[in-house]
Formats: C-alpha cells, sequence, structure tokens
C-alpha cells in the first residue's frame, strides 16, 4: 500500500499529535455511526469511539500494513462494540432511539431493517454502506471470505424481502 | 466467462459496492444485460444501497471532538482546555490507560477524547 493513510499512521505511532487529530478527523463520524448501529445508544456509541481512537493510538506502532487503515480501525471498534454489548446485552435488540434516526423516511428504513438479525444487520452495513470489499470484511469481522459472501447472499435477500413486504 | 445466475446474484452486492474485479464486474453485466431476473436483482440492490445510506446519513454524528496536545503532564492538557480541577479529573478518567502497561511518561503526547454539547 504505502498511502497516505500508512504514512498517517507512523507519524502517530511517532507521537505526532496532529496525526491522531487527523485520524479522528477522518474516521470518527464514521465510526460513530457503526457504533450507533450496533449499540442503539449515543452515549455507548461515544464510549466505543473514545476508546477505539485511544487503542488505535496505543496499537499504531505494531500496525504492519496487512490490512488497509479503516479495515484495521473497524476491526478495532468492532472489539469494542463488542466489550460494550458484554456491559450492556439488551441493548443489540432494542429500537433504534427516534432522536437518533432521522426523518420519516429513515425512520421507516429502520424499522424495516431491524427485522434482520443483528449479524446480518451489521455485514450489510459494511457492505453497502461503508464499501468493504469481502476480503476486508473477513479481516474486521474475523470470518473467511467464503463466509462473508454466503452470508451477504443470503442477508441481501432478507432485507431485499423486507422491503419489498413493505411497498 | 458469463457467470450463472447463481453466481451472477453472489456478485450483486460487490459489483454494487464497487469492490468486484473488472473481470467479475463485466461478468456480471453480460450476465443481467440478458437474464431480466438477476437484473432485477441488481437494480433492488442498488435502490437498497441508496436507501440504507440514505439512512445512515440521516443520523447524528459523534459528540466526541479530540483534543491533541504534545509533551506535557496532564495538568497542561487541562490548561490547554481551559478547565477548572473537575476537568482534570474527567480527562484523566478519560485518558486513563491499563494498568497493565507502565504508566505514561511525560515524553508522550497525551490524546483525550472530549464531549462536546450535549
Ligand atoms: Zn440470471
Amino acid at each position: 500500500m504505502g498511502t497516505g493513510e500508512e504514512r498517517l499512521l507512523k507519524r502517530i505511532a511517532a507521537g505526532e499529535s496532529p496525526a491522531m487529530r487527523d485520524l479522528h478527523e477522518t474516521y470518527a463520524d464514521r465510526l460513530f455511526r457503526y457504533a450507533l448501529l450496533r449499540t442503539r445508544d449515543r452515549q455507548l456509541a461515544e464510549d466505543v469511539v473514545q476508546e477505539t481512537m485511544l487503542a488505535a493510538w496505543r496499537s499504531a506502532s505494531a500496525y504492519r500494513g496487512a490490512s488497509s487503515v479503516s479495515t484495521w480501525l473497524f476491526g478495532i471498534c468492532r472489539h469494542k462494540v463488542a466489550d460494550a454489548l458484554r456491559r450492556c446485552p439488551q441493548a443489540e435488540t432494542r429500537p433504534l432511539p427516534e432522536a437518533v434516526a432521522g426523518d420519516a423516511s429513515a425512520i421507516e428504513f429502520w424499522e424495516t431493517f431491524d427485522h434482520l438479525q443483528p449479524d446480518d444487520r451489521e455485514l450489510l452495513l459494511l457492505v453497502f454502506h461503508y464499501g468493504f470489499s469481502q476480503r476486508e470484511i473477513g479481516q474486521i469481522m474475523d470470518v473467511p471470505v467464503g463466509t462473508v459472501k454466503s452470508r451477504t447472499f443470503y442477508a441481501r435477500r432478507r432485507l431485499q424481502a423486507l422491503l419489498q413486504g413493505r411497498s | 466467462m458469463e457467470p450463472s445466475c447463481e453466481e451472477a446474484l453472489e456478485l450483486v452486492p460487490w459489483v454494487v459496492n464497487a469492490t468486484a474485479s473488472a473481470e467479475e464486474q463485466c461478468g456480471l453485466y453480460r450476465h443481467i444485460a440478458g437474464c431480466r431476473a438477476c437484473r432485477t436483482e441488481f437494480v433492488q440492490s442498488v435502490v437498497l444501497q441508496r436507501r440504507l445510506t440514505r439512512a445512515v446519513q440521516a443520523l447524528p454524528t459523534g459528540g466526541v471532538r479530540p483534543v491533541t496536545e504534545l509533551a506535557g503532564p496532564l495538568t497542561s492538557l487541562v490548561e490547554a482546555l481551559g478547565g477548572p480541577a473537575i476537568v482534570a479529573q474527567a480527562v484523566r478518567q478519560a485518558i486513563e490507560l491499563p494498568r497493565t502497561r507502565p504508566a505514561l511518561t511525560v515524553n508522550i503526547p497525551l490524546v483525550a477524547t472530549v464531549r462536546v454539547g450535549t
């Protein structure tokens, strides 16, 4: 890769604070929305993002470029979400609070989306919103590429059926 | 080689999210040019992606903002924030590292995230 992102991580590992701020600016909102959709709680999601950024800062020097920076960060974030859900297991199954769900059409969409299992929801988010590849999702979720492929196939069809049922 | 219907449907999400290879993309496009059922699935997936992304974009962004200060003890970080002692305590907790790690030295940059607004 040798990307700007990798250089950014090297600067973080070298202790450059502005680099940490750059990382935050690039990723905090993306991670926050992912964490919010997973934890369904604004406060929990903010904590998760904080913990993710601190963990990234602490382990930047161990980053070896085996995955892209965004894949690496989402992998960390996913672990932090799992920690939060262990502390608060019912969070994942409650509806998204209306205060954060957006306008009427977004609320309607989330109501339908919530009929899926949490695993399917996460996968579809990573594929269709965040645009990760099969390999990247395999790295983030720590599953083989073949599993990502087949699970996405079925999850998409399930969501499609739900959306069709509504319209 | 043109994919079968099953292979085409497996490719759909990855062509829609633009991470399929050029070869896979061409294969799928060739297939859906002549297969109405798979074409419908493809179009529905594009719509699905639109709707999902629109809904995600309607979500709020986080109220967490980074505060970074170079090379100083916690007190200078707090001073930089312009906060009183009680803020120092909150910041100390916010950036506290695991106890199993050696204590931070003053030459490591301090990084904290501070919540702003409500
Ligand atoms: Zn077909």
